[in-house]
C-alpha cells in the first residue's frame, strides 16, 4: 500500500489518463474520476481548453489532482514516449480512456480521402497507438483497465459517413482482440458504444429518440468499467436498437434513409 | 496554479521501457512498477546511481524482495536489484568471519560455512533474503533476546554514496552512521560488503523440544521458564479464543554439543529437505494441495490438527537439522501461490514486557470480532536492537498473517490501523518496516520516535544530499 492509498483507500483507480480530454465524453470522464479522488493526466490537442479544464478541476479539489499534456493523436509514434512521462508524472498508472474522435460533415456524395485519412487517424490509429502501450504495460502490471469510447455506429455501415463507421468498427474490434489478450492478465477491456450523446462532436444535430448528457455518459461507462464489463451502452436501451439494426436484411438496410 | 506539464520535472531521458518491470513486497499486496537495473560489481552500481542522477530519478536499492511490503519498491523510478553481486569475498574458517557482498543469500551463506563448523548468529525464517536485505531491515531471528539482531555480529560493511564515495563503518568505527545503515532500509547508500563474525557450532543438528501451551499465560509463563535455550518460538492458534485465547505450542531449542557424527550432520546435503514427501508426492507440488485450505474453515482445521498433535506429543524432543527448524518458510515452495491473486499482509508488533500479554490478547479479540483471524500467529521474545530506527524491545512480538482479497484487503488495513493508533502505540509498542505495509507516517514516527527519525534524516542529508535513494516506504512513512 502506497502512500496514496493512505490518502485514499478504497479508489477503485488511483491514476489515469484520459486521451481526447478537452470536450465532449472525454472532458466529463476526467471530470468525474478527478471529482472521485483519481489523479487524471489530460491529453488533447486543444492546449487552452485543455488547461482550463485542469485549473476547475484542481480548484474543485483544492489539490494538483489534474495534469495537462498537449498532444495531436495524430502522431502516433509519440504515444509512447508520453504515457511513460505520464506515469512516471502521476507516479503509476491503472486506467486509460481513449475518447478521440472527429466526425466530419459529409455530403452524401462527397468522398473527401483527405478528411477520412484524418478521421482514420484520429478515430482508430490514434486509439492503437496510445492503447498498444498501455495494454503493454497492463500485462507486466497484470492489471489495469482501458476504455474505448466507441459508437453503435460501427455495428454495420451507413450511408451518412462511411469512413467514420469504418473507424468505429475497427476500434470495436480491435477492442474485442485486446479482450482475447488481455483477460487473462485481469485487465478489463471496455467497449464504450455510445448512441445519442449531446456533445461538441454531434453540435446542433436533431435526434428524434432522447440524447444523453456527457455527464450521464461519463457515469454510465465508469461505472460499466469498475463492473469489469466488456461492453456498454449508452445510453443503455440502445442495445435492442442495435439488435433490430443487425436483423434488417442487406437489400432493404441500404435502401434506408438512415444518416 | 501551474497546472500544464512542466519540462522541469521530466527526465532528461526517459529509462528503457523494456526495464520497466512489476516489482512486489513478499506478501505481494504491496506493488509498484519499477525500472529494474542488477549490476554484478561495484562499478556497474556506481554507473546506475550516476546515470540515476543525469536522468533525475530515485533508486531504491533491493535483494531478493523479502520485506513483506513496500520497503524495496520505487514507484516509476528505479529499483537497484544486488542479487547479481553474490560473491562471497573472503572467508576465515579458523575464525569464523567471512565477507559478503550484498547479494549473497543465507542459504549460499551457510552452505558456504556450515561444514566448517559456523553458523550464522542470527537468521530469518526463510533462507532467501540477501546479507544486504538482512542489514538493510537489522533482521533478527528466533534467539533475538539472547543473540541481539545482525548489527551486533557485523565487523564491518562498505557503504557506496550516491557521490560515488565509498564510506567503511563498524561498531568502532563511525558508529553513528553504521547504526543509521543498519535497519536505515538501504535509504543512506548501497551496502557493497558486508564483514559477518559466525557462531561456531559442533553439530548439524538442534534439539527441540515441543510443549504444549493451553493458552497466552502459559505461553508466556513457558518462554519465561525457557529464556536458556538457545532459540524459542511459539505457535499460536489464530482461532483459539476465550479461555483458548492464545494456545498454541513453543519450540525450545537448543544447540547440539554431543553429536557423535558432526561431520555428517554438518554437510549441507544433511541439512536439506528431500525433493519428494512420503517418497512420491514432489514438494514443488504441495502448494496446490494448501490451496483449498486457505480459507477460515479450512485453516482452523489445520490449526486444530496441529494444536491436537502438538499437544499429544507435548515435551518430546528431537533432533532436527539447523536448516529445517530455522527456515519452516521454505518447507514447502511456492507455498504463496495458495493466496493468489492477492496475497498476505503481515503485522508484527513488538510490545515491552509489562503491557505484552494485554496487548496481544486484545488484538487477537479486536481481530476476530472484526472478522479477520490471522492464519498465522508467531510469538517471540526480543531485547531492544541497537540501530537508528529501531524496532526491539524488551518483551515480546507477535506476528500475524492475514490473507488479504480483493474483497477484504481495505476492511483490514482499516482495521490493522486502529489496532495501531489505539492498542499497540499506547502500550509504547513499535513496528518493523521489514514486515510493515498500513503503517501511517505519524504512527511511524511515534514508533522509531520522532528524535531517532529526525537524526536518521539528518545522517541522510549527510550522505545522500540530493535524496536520491528512495523507496515508496520512504515516502509513505518518512516525507510529508
Amino acid at each position: 500500500m502506497n502512500q496514496t492509498e493512505q490518502q485514499s483507500p478504497g479508489l477503485r483507480w488511483r491514476k489515469a489518463v484520459v486521451v481526447g480530454a478537452s470536450s465532449g465524453i472525454g472532458e466529463a470522464i476526467a471530470r468525474h474520476l478527478a471529482a472521485s479522488g483519481t489523479s487524471v493526466a489530460l491529453v488533447a490537442r486543444r492546449t487552452e481548453a485543455l488547461e482550463r479544464i485542469c485549473e476547475e478541476i484542481n480548484a474543485a479539489a483544492n489539490a494538483r489532482r489534474a495534469l495537462a499534456f498537449p498532444h495531436d493523436v495524430r502522431h502516433p509514434d509519440q504515444a509512447r514516449d508520453l504515457l511513460q512521462r505520464i506515469a512516471r508524472e502521476l507516479q503509476g498508472l491503472d486506467l486509460i480512456v481513449y475518447a478521440a474522435g472527429i466526425l466530419p460533415r459529409t455530403g452524401s456524395q462527397e468522398y473527401p480521402t483527405d478528411k477520412d485519412v484524418d478521421t482514420i487517424a484520429t478515430n482508430f490509429t490514434g486509439a492503437v497507438a496510445w492503447l498498444n502501450a498501455a495494454a503493454l504495460r497492463f500485462t507486466e502490471m497484470q492489471s489495469g483497465t482501458i476504455i474505448g469510447i466507441s459508437s453503435v455506429a460501427g455495428e454495420r455501415g451507413r450511408r451518412g459517413n462511411p469512413v467514420y463507421n469504418a473507424t468505429k468498427s475497427a476500434l470495436n474490434t480491435y477492442l474485442e482482440a485486446l479482450r482475447c489478450r488481455l483477460t487473462s492478465r485481469s485487465v478489463t477491456v471496455l467497449t464504450a458504444k455510445c448512441g445519442w450523446v449531446r456533445t461538441p462532436m454531434v453540435g446542433d444535430a436533431r435526434f428524434p429518440l432522447p440524447v444523453a448528457t456527457a455527464e450521464a455518459a461519463a457515469r454510465d461507462i465508469v461505472m460499466a468499467a469498475a463492473a469489469g464489463r466488456r461492453v456498454v451502452y449508452v445510453p443503455a436501451w440502445w442495445r435492442w436498437i442495435v439488435v433490430a439494426l443487425h436483423a434488417i436484411p442487406a437489400p432493404l438496410y441500404e435502401r434506408l434513409p438512415i444518416p | 496554479m501551474q497546472t500544464r506539464y512542466s519540462p522541469a520535472s521530466v527526465q532528461t531521458q526517459p529509462l528503457p521501457l523494456d526495464r520497466l518491470r512489476l516489482i512486489r513486497g513478499w506478501g505481494m499486496v504491496s506493488r509498484s512498477m519499477g525500472y529494474v537495473y542488477r549490476p554484478s560489481s561495484l562499478d556497474g552500481v556506481r554507473a546506475t546511481l550516476e546515470l540515476a542522477g543525469r536522468s533525475g530519478y530515485t533508486v531504491a536499492p533491493r535483494g531478493t524482495g523479502y520485506s513483506y511490503g513496500d520497503a524495496s519498491l520505487n514507484a516509476e523510478n528505479i529499483v537497484l536489484d544486488l542479487t547479481r553481486m553474490q560473491r562471497v569475498l573472503d572467508w576465515d574458517p579458523g575464525e569464523g568471519v567471512v565477507r559478503l557482498e550484498p547479494g549473497v543469500t543465507i542459504r549460499a551463506l551457510w552452505e558456504n560455512v556450515l561444514e566448517d563448523g559456523w553458523w550464522p548468529p542470527v537468521v530469518p525464517g526463510a533462507m532467501y533474503p540477501t546479507i544486504g536485505g538482512c542489514v538493510g531491515t537489522n533482521v533478527h531471528g528466533k534467539n533475538h533476546w539472547r543473540a541481539g539482531a545482525i548489527c551486533d555480529h557485523i565487523l564491518g560493511l562498505d557503504l557506496l554514496l550516491p557521490s560515488g564515495d565509498v564510506l567503511t563503518c563498524g561498531p568502532t568505527e563511525r558508529q553513528d552512521i553504521f547504526r543509521a545503515v543498519t535497519g536505515g532500509l538501504g535509504l543512506l547508500g548501497v551496502v557493497t560488503s558486508v564483514t559477518l563474525q559466525l557462531k561456531r557450532v559442533d553439530s548439524g543438528l538442534l534439539r527441540v523440544k515441543e510443549v504444549v501451551a493451553t493458552d497466552l499465560d502459559d505461553m508466556f509463563d513457558v518462554f519465561e521458564r525457557n529464556l536458556s535455550a538457545d532459540y524459542l518460538v511459539g505457535w499460536i492458534d489464530g482461532f483459539g479464543h476465550g479461555r483458548h485465547l492464545g494456545r498454541g505450542l513453543v519450540q525450545i531449542v537448543t544447540d547440539v554439543h554431543d553429536d557423535p557424527s558432526p561431520h555428517r550432520t554438518l554437510r549441507r546435503e544433511f541439512q536439506l529437505l528431500p525433493d519428494t514427501v512420503v517418497g512420491i508426492v514432489p514438494r514443488s507440488a504441495l502448494w496446490r494441495g494448501m490451496k483449498p485450505f486457505v480459507n477460515d474453515p479450512g485453516m482452523r482445521l489445520l490449526n486444530e490438527v496441529r494444536y491436537r498433535l502438538g499437544s499429544r506429543r507435548s515435551g518430546s524432543s528431537s533432533p532436527v537439522p539447523h536448516a529445517q527448524f530455522h527456515f519452516f518458510h521454505d518447507f514447502v515452495p511456492d507455498w504463496k501461490r495458495a493466496f493468489w491473486p492477492l496475497g498476505i499482509i503481515q503485522y508484527q508488533v513488538f510490545v515491552p514486557e509489562h503491557r505484552a500479554r494485554d496487548v496481544f490478547a486484545s488484538l487477537l479479540d479486536t481481530s476476530r470480532s472484526a472478522g479477520f483471524t490471522p492464519y498465522l500467529a508467531v510469538f517471540k521474545r526480543h531485547r531492544v536492537d541497537a540501530s537508528l530506527l529501531r524496532y526491539g524491545v524488551d518483551g515480546y512480538s507477535l506476528s500475524l498473517d492475514y490473507h488479504a482479497t480483493e474483497g477484504n484487503v481495505l476492511g483490514l488495513q482499516r482495521m490493522l490501523k486502529r489496532c495501531t493508533d489505539q492498542i499497540v502505540l499506547p502500550a509504547d509498542g513499535r513496528f518493523y518496516p521489514a514486515k510493515d505495509s498500513v503503517l501511517s507516517r505519524e504512527a511511524a514516527w511515534q514508533s522509531f520516535t520522532p528524535s531517532a527519525v529526525q537524526r536518521f534524516l539528518e545522517i541522510k542529508e549527510e550522505l545522500d544530499p540530493g535524496s536520491m535513494l528512495q523507496s515508496d516506504l520512504f515516502r509513505r512513512l518518512f516525507t510529508l
